[in-house]
């Protein structure tokens, strides 16, 4: 019992102070990074709490800079760049959006999808979480699917009524599609209807709502 | 590597994934073991520590290290990575409510280290050390992690920075390379 | 410190030094357990009896020798006793037994990868699966495993061979069907 005791006291003392508040959020910065990068970035992040938007990505992106060695300029436009992309996804989900879906938002609105398609995609699903279809909608980005189709896909997914699981599933199917050669946008095209024919209610005719491509019959 | 010696890695890695709930369980055989001790003791000399032995009544300690595992819990991570990723022999009882411990598997052939960064270790490539699971290729570690979004990736070697091949990509290499996302939800990490 | 001085300070008295080997050795003892009976729960009630039987004859157990295979082979007949009381059934998934327990997030699957050695090795008898696993998962010697299990070295490469032929062929079959 006593180890017990002195174990767990060690690792009290050894446990870095938890990132809870502003207080040691800004001490973690004032650690991590010199002077002169560190005022500013907490400039930013104050104001950022100070519109009630989540602060810890904005301190992970700014440690994120500091680990890869990254100029000073580049970790605080990196982190000013996050900021407005989180008050963006806020605009665009409602200021009922939990903190990881703005983080998600900000991502993917910082990767060109419009504002407009996260709006629609909040009405597709009002009251669930966002994260995961705004984080397969970010998968496909990444991975080279035009803005436009991966949009579609996902918003076309949520009004299905897809749930989390079934997009998770449509986006390692479309990345193994791309792994193996596929072209992305035709990869998307194709994973997105094999979930609406697995997705329960969901017609043919529903299927046939999605938007038509350009140039094609 | 051939055809054979990737599955029997493979057959290695799945067998040798932590079972869960591992720690809780080493807990409760090491209580059962002391309370069978103590009607042994004669024969071996003083095998646990007799509760009268300590100032603290036993209550109380058990109480303390209760409290200091809660509040030390989030910061778990760090800690269980100063122990090198071993689990420790004081195990988290309980994760705090709102957080899932999480593996993570990396195939990194020829890696002589590697690491895990991420949001919930302020991406410090030392802090997070992932252990070789077999001789060959895969390494894991094992993390609690709160429930939400969390941005990652696996250095190797303290140079090369990877993203996790299997999991969504973040849409936007802020420094240069995309990291990986990761989502935890109620019960799981998705 | 080594095993067998751990040993011989638990044998000597010294508190927590048994609690170290526990430490060092259940989390093995506990894989082996769950795979060979397929079922979690009843895995650790076996692990704890190997546990108590190691503790209480610890006065056997001689420096020369490998701890683990000595804990080991009081394992296995614990194995082969619990087997003998139930049919093995399939080794349920962190999800279905734990809530909030580990999920696996990796580069090759391995929550799937679990899930599917444990399929593959439905059916496969007693005697096969402990030299399968003893061998191909906790990678141990076969003149190790001869002592553990009491069969001969070419008997026990016989079971491995057969174990992994037939395992193999069930995970290619799961792996193709997940896949569809």
């Amino acid at each position: 019992m006593r180890r017990l005791l002195a174990l767990a006291l060690a690792s009290l003392l050894l446990a870095p102070g938890r990132a809870s508040g502003d207080e040691s959020e800004e001490a973690r910065l004032r650690a991590r990074l010199k002077p002169e990068l560190a005022t500013p970035l907490i400039e930013v992040v104050r104001s950022a709490a100070a519109q009630g938007l989540p602060t810890a990505p904005l301190v992970a992106r700014a440690l994120e800079g500091a680990s890869r060695q990254a100029g000073d300029a580049a970790i605080l436009d990196a982190v000013r760049r996050y900021a407005a992309g989180l008050a963006a996804a806020r605009r665009a989900l409602g200021s009922t959006a939990r903190a990881a879906e703005l983080d998600a938002g900000a991502g993917a609105l910082m990767a060109g999808v419009p504002e407009d398609s996260l709006a629609s995609l909040k009405r597709a699903r009002p009251s669930g979480s966002l994260v995961i279809p705004l984080v397969v909608l970010s998968d496909f980005v990444a991975r080279g699917v035009p803005v436009a189709n991966a949009s579609n896909a996902v918003l076309a997914a949520t009004r299905a009524g897809a749930a989390d699981p079934a997009l998770l599933r449509m986006r390692e199917r479309i990345h193994e599609r791309i792994l193996r050669g596929e072209a992305p946008t035709g990869a998307s095209r194709e994973g997105l209807r094999e979930l609406l024919m697995k997705t329960p209610g969901t017609s043919k005719e529903r299927g046939s709502r999605e938007p038509r491509e350009k140039g094609r019959p | 590597m051939n055809g054979d010696d990737r599955w029997d890695d493979d057959v290695r890695v799945a067998y040798q994934l932590p079972i869960e709930g591992e720690e809780q369980a080493r807990n409760r055989a090491i209580r059962r073991l002391r309370s069978e001790s103590v009607t042994r003791r004669r024969g071996m000399g003083a095998w646990w520590v007799d509760p009268d032995a300590l100032r603290m009544p036993p209550a109380l300690a058990a109480a303390c290290v209760l409290a200091v595992l809660v509040i030390g819990a989030w910061s778990g991570a760090a800690w269980m990575a100063t122990r090198g990723g071993r689990a420790p022999l004081l195990s988290i009882a309980t994760l705090p409510s709102g957080s899932t411990a999480v593996t993570f598997v990396f195939r990194a052939p020829g890696a002589t280290r590697v690491s895990l960064v991420g949001d919930f270790n302020g991406w410090d490539p030392d802090a997070t050390p992932l252990a070789r699971a077999t001789t060959g290729e895969i390494w894991t570690a094992q993390i609690p992690l709160e429930h939400g979004l969390h941005a990652y990736a696996f250095v190797i070697d303290g140079r090369d920075w990877e993203p996790d091949p299997s999991a969504p990509l973040a849409p936007v290499a802020t420094f240069g390379r995309r990291n990986s996302l990761l989502v935890v939800g109620e019960d799981q990490a998705l | 410190m080594t095993d067998a001085e751990l040993v011989a300070r638990a044998v000597a008295g010294d508190v927590g030094a048994f609690e170290d080997l526990v430490a060092r050795h259940h989390a093995a003892c506990l894989r082996f357990a769950a795979h060979m009976l397929g079922d979690r729960i009843e895995a650790e009630d076996v692990v704890q009896e190997t546990l108590l039987r190691a503790y209480r004859s610890l006065g056997t157990y001689q420096e020369r020798q490998q701890f683990r295979p000595w804990l080991f082979r009081i394992l296995v007949n614990r194995c082969r006793t619990a087997a003998g009381r139930a049919h093995a059934r399939r080794l349920r998934t962190a999800v279905e037994l734990t809530p909030g327990a580990a999920i696996v997030r990796d580069a090759t699957d391995g929550f799937e990868l679990r899930s599917r050695l444990s399929r593959a090795m439905e059916g496969l008898d007693a005697v096969h699966r402990e030299a399968f696993v003893l061998k191909l998962g906790e990678g141990l010697e076969y003149e190790e495993i001869a002592r553990i299990t009491g069969a001969s070295v070419p008997a026990l490469k016989m079971r491995v061979k057969r174990a992994r032929d037939q395992i193999r062929a069930r995970w290619e079959e799961l792996e193709h069907d997940e896949r569809r």
